[in-house]
C-alpha cells in the first residue's frame, strides 16, 4: 500500500472513530428524563451484549452451545454471586474452559 | 417587575437544584463495588488481565493487515492512531476486500456509533472535567475501558480510575498488535489457556457484580436476546449496537425499581 494511501485510510478511519467517541463525553449536563433512564442501564446492556452472544455463538452466526463455552459463563457467574470477586470469577471459568479442552470437552 | 423576575430566577435555581439533586441521588442508588480502587494506578492494574483478552484479536488483526497490503510497521502506525478493535478489524476485512478508504471509514463510523451511548452514559460522571481534559479520554474510550471505570466512576471514584484503564488497555493492546504484527501471525497463543474467552467472561462477572434490580436484569436479558438474534441474522458488528439499543430501549417505559440491597462484596473485591 503506497504511503499516501495508507495515511488517507488510517487518518480517515481514525476519524471516523472519533466522532463517535467524543460527543457524548462533551455533553455538558446529565440527561433527565427517558433520556437519562436509558442511559443508566446502558452499563448493563454493554456487559450483556459482550458476554451472551461469544459464549452462545462462538464468535459465528450459529447457534454452538459448546461445552466449554457454556460451563465456563456457568462457572464465572457463579463465582461471581458467591464472591463478590471479579479476579475469582474470571479466573474459574477460564480454569473450567481450560479444563474442558484439555480432555476434549468442546 | 423586579420582584416578578428574581422569583422566576429563584424557581428555575430550585428547579435546577432538585435535577441536580435527583441526578445525584440516582448515581448514589446506583453505587456499585468493583475492584481496583478509583486512582490512575488503580485503573491501570486493573485493564491489565483484561488486556489479554485483546491478544486473539491482535493475532486476527495481524493477519488481516497482511491480507490488506499493509507491512508490519504500517499495521502498527494503523493501531496507533485508530486505536479501535473493532474498527480497526472491519478496516482491514473491506480493504483487503477492494475497497476504497471512504467506504472503510464509513463502515467503522458505523459500527462505532455504540460509543456515543457509552459515553453519554459517562460524561455525567465525569464531573467538572474541562472538554480539553476530555479529549484524550475521548481518544481511549472502549467497551473494556467503559466497563472496568463506570462502577468506580459511579461509587464517586476519579476520571484518573478511566485514564489509567484506558492506558493499560492501550498499552496491552499495542503491544499484542506490534508482536503479532511482526510475527505475521505465525505464533498464536495455545487453545487451552482460553484467551479468546477472557473477554466475555469478564463481561459476565462484571454484570454479575454490577447489574442490581428487576430491571437491570431485565435489561440485560432484553439486550443479550437482541444481540444474539441480530448475530443469527448475519448483522455481524451491528448486532452489539442492537444489543445496547434494545436494551436501552427497554428501560423507557418502566420507571426505576430497584431490589434490596445485595449484600456487600468482601474486602478483596474493592481495593
Amino acid at each position: 500500500m503506497s504511503a499516501w494511501t495508507f495515511w488517507l485510510t488510517t487518518l480517515l478511519v481514525a476519524g471516523a472513530v472519533f466522532a463517535t467517541r467524543l460527543p457524548g463525553l462533551l455533553l455538558a449536563r446529565p440527561p433527565a428524563g427517558p433520556l437519562g433512564r436509558a442511559l443508566d442501564v446502558v452499563p448493563a446492556a454493554v456487559f450483556a451484549t459482550l458476554a451472551v452472544p461469544p459464549l452462545l455463538l462462538a464468535g459465528g452466526a450459529a447457534l454452538t452451545l459448546r461445552a466449554d463455552l457454556l460451563l465456563a459463563g456457568v462457572a464465572t457467574a457463579i463465582v461471581a454471586d458467591a464472591s463478590r470477586r471479579f479476579d475469582l470469577a474470571v479466573a474459574a471459568g477460564l480454569v473450567m474452559a481450560g479444563l474442558c479442552r484439555v480432555v476434549g470437552l468442546h | 417587575m423586579e420582584e416578578m423576575l428574581a422569583r422566576i430566577l429563584a424557581h428555575e435555581r430550585l428547579a435546577e437544584a432538585e435535577r441536580v439533586g435527583y441526578q445525584a441521588a440516582r448515581l448514589r442508588a446506583a453505587r456499585v463495588d468493583v475492584p481496583g480502587g478509583s486512582s490512575l494506578a488503580a485503573g491501570f492494574l486493573a485493564a491489565l488481565p483484561l488486556g489479554l483478552a485483546s491478544v486473539p484479536f491482535a493475532f486476527a488483526y495481524g493477519v488481516a493487515a497482511d491480507g490488506a497490503g499493509l507491512s508490519p510497521l504500517q499495521a502498527v502506525l494503523f493501531s496507533f492512531v485508530v486505536y479501535s478493535g473493532t474498527g480497526q478489524l472491519v478496516a482491514m476485512g473491506l480493504l483487503g476486500a477492494g475497497a476504497g478508504a471512504l467506504a472503510a471509514a464509513g463502515m467503522v463510523l458505523a459500527v462505532s456509533l455504540r460509543h456515543l451511548l457509552l459515553g453519554a452514559a459517562l460524561a455525567p460522571l465525569l464531573g467538572r472535567l474541562r472538554p480539553a481534559r476530555r479529549l484524550p479520554l475521548a481518544f481511549g474510550l472502549s467497551d473494556e475501558a467503559f466497563a472496568l471505570s463506570v462502577g468506580p466512576l459511579r461509587a464517586g471514584g476519579s476520571p484518573a480510575h478511566l485514564a489509567g484503564a484506558e492506558l493499560g488497555l492501550f498499552v496491552t493492546w499495542q503491544t499484542a498488535v506490534a508482536a503479532a504484527a511482526f510475527a505475521g501471525g505465525a505464533v498464536a497463543p495455545p487453545r487451552w489457556l482460553a484467551l479468546d474467552l477472557v473477554l466475555p467472561l469478564s463481561m459476565l462477572a462484571l454484570l454479575v457484580l454490577v447489574a442490581r434490580g428487576a430491571r437491570e436484569g431485565a435489561v440485560a436479558a432484553v439486550a443479550a436476546a437482541a444481540a444474539v438474534g441480530a448475530a443469527l441474522l448475519g448483522a455481524g458488528p451491528w448486532a452489539t449496537l442492537a444489543g445496547i439499543g434494545a436494551g436501552a430501549l427497554a428501560a423507557l417505559p418502566a420507571p426505576e425499581v430497584r431490589c434490596p440491597e445485595r449484600r456487600s462484596p468482601s474486602p478483596q473485591a474493592t481495593r
